[in-house]
């Protein structure tokens, strides 16, 4: 080993100072090496020269690092960095506080859409049902304005007005002493299940009219009449009929 | 016991909202964190500074420090070295009589004020000379570039492993050996030149009147 290979190892020798080489953990070098670096400087004045100067300057470093080795910040920088602490944990507190709330709002809206949703998916009945009360006075106005038709069936209109303004007509009752057959389209594929508006008019056609709409018809009862209600849509044309008997009666349909 | 977990685990529970882990936290950091600062600066109030500077970042943002890639130590230490960089920097602007020298040297460390009563002595002309001793290290130190300066202050002040120091510098060890190897050869040769001139002052008094009345 030559003066220039151990002068690495001789700073490392003497920065582990008393010590043993190895407290100097992972920076240790190889014993071996650290072994032939000592004895090199044992016999080479130049190294131990250098080595003498490399345990002076550690030793001021140490009596440096151990004289300042209890200075620490004073305790007003303690208190002020705990009181940073403190409101930082407040803000995010609050703003969790905060995204709590708005994710509960967001739920109670997505409850409400979702049981508007639901409302509006009802059947076809339940929409006949809601046009029937909504249209029952343009109904009447229908009546009003046909009467003079020249149309086959005999029109009339529905609801509570009719029975009003017609009492002497022993079929007409009110929506709630009626039953009522399900729509049968007048086209095939007619979609008057989505309508969402036009108007339900009242009208009475012979029961031999029934048979082309599949109802069968008791024989002897061709020549009677029979109610039905025609479902209009909004440009005039006729979508749907469904035949109505009154509650009490037994069955003329 | 909250006291005896590592650094990383108490950061872990004080991003949490556990105060008393971020109170064993800095009681375990805060002295060597100071340290650094003021060993690099010199100056207690730009130390207290940089220390504030450094802890508050903990506080604000602990998501910055990365587990996986070093110590929590380590990592304190590289960003505390941002700060004192900066602040020395800035310092530096408003300091524009300072040149290198004896003078700037003799300004930057500022009077030996500080408590060095932890040092044990025999007698108080040994602790005159234990206080002169230190008090020329600490100027010698401070009077290396800041490049050696912290590689110096690292591994033999702060008693960092090179890879450890290499980790809070963001350098490779290599590069950090061959700082450190420049930075205490000029450190060396530094405290050879006042010693020699110290005992020179000591031999003719009355050519350094500076030495005498300082």
């Amino acid at each position: 080993m030559n003066c220039r290979d151990c002068e690495l190892l001789l700073m490392e020798a003497a920065r582990a100072g008393g010590r043993s080489p190895r407290s100097l953990g992972a920076d240790a070098p190889p014993s071996p090496d650290l072994d032939a670096a000592l004895d090199h400087a044992a016999s080479c004045p130049a190294c131990s020269e250098r080595l003498n100067e490399d345990r002076s300057l550690f030793s001021g470093l140490r009596l440096l690092a151990t004289a300042e080795a209890s200075s620490e910040p004073s305790p007003a920088t303690g208190a002020t960095l705990l009181a940073a602490y403190r409101a930082e944990r407040g803000r995010e507190l609050h703003t969790r506080r905060w995204i709590f709330a708005v994710s509960g709002a967001m739920a109670a809206s997505l409850v409400v859409l979702l049981g508007a949703a639901l409302l509006l998916s009802r059947d076809s009945s339940t929409l006949v049902r809601s046009l029937y009360s909504k249209f029952s006075p343009l109904a009447a106005h229908n009546r009003a304005a046909s009467s003079s038709s020249p149309s086959g069936a005999h029109l009339e209109a529905s609801g509570d007005a009719a029975a009003e303004e017609d009492p002497c007509d022993a079929d007409t009752a009110s929506p709630d002493q009626e039953e009522v057959t399900d729509f049968v389209a007048f086209y095939p594929g007619a979609d008057f299940a989505s309508l969402d508006s036009g108007a339900l008019v009242r009208v009475r056609v012979p029961s031999s009219a029934l048979g082309a709409f599949g109802v069968q018809v008791a024989q002897g009862s061709e020549e009677e009449w029979v109610n039905a209600d025609l479902l209009v849509a909004e440009d005039g044309s006729p979508q749907a009929i469904r035949f109505v008997r009154a509650a009490s009666r037994s069955s003329s349909n | 016991m909250i006291q005896d977990s590592s650094p990383e685990a108490l950061l872990r529970l004080a991003a949490a909202g556990d105060e008393e882990a971020f109170r064993a936290l800095y009681r375990q950091l805060n002295g060597p964190i100071y340290r650094f600062a003021l060993h690099m600066s010199g100056n207690q109030g730009m130390a207290e500074e940089v220390t504030q500077e450094t802890f508050l970042m903990l506080i604000r943002d602990p998501g910055r420090y990365e587990p996986g890639r070093a110590s929590l130590k380590s990592f304190l230490y590289g960003v505390a070295r941002n700060h004192t960089l900066r602040a020395l920097e800035k310092e530096s602007r408003f300091t524009p009589f300072a040149e290198s020298g004896e003078d700037s040297e003799g300004e930057l460390a500022g009077p030996d004020t500080r408590n060095l009563g932890t040092v044990p002595t025999a007698d108080a002309s040994e602790d005159l000379l234990r206080r002169e001793q230190i008090a020329r290290v600490r100027r010698a130190v401070l009077a290396l570039p800041p490049v050696y300066r912290e590689a110096v202050v690292l591994c033999d002040l702060q008693e960092l492993s090179y890879d450890e120091a290499a980790h809070s510098l963001g350098c490779a060890p290599g590069t950090l050996r061959s700082r450190l190897h420049r930075g205490r050869e000029l450190l060396a040769t530094r405290l050879r030149a006042t010693e020699s001139h110290k005992a020179a002052a000591a031999a003719f008094p009355i050519c350094h009147p500076r030495e005498e009345y300082s």
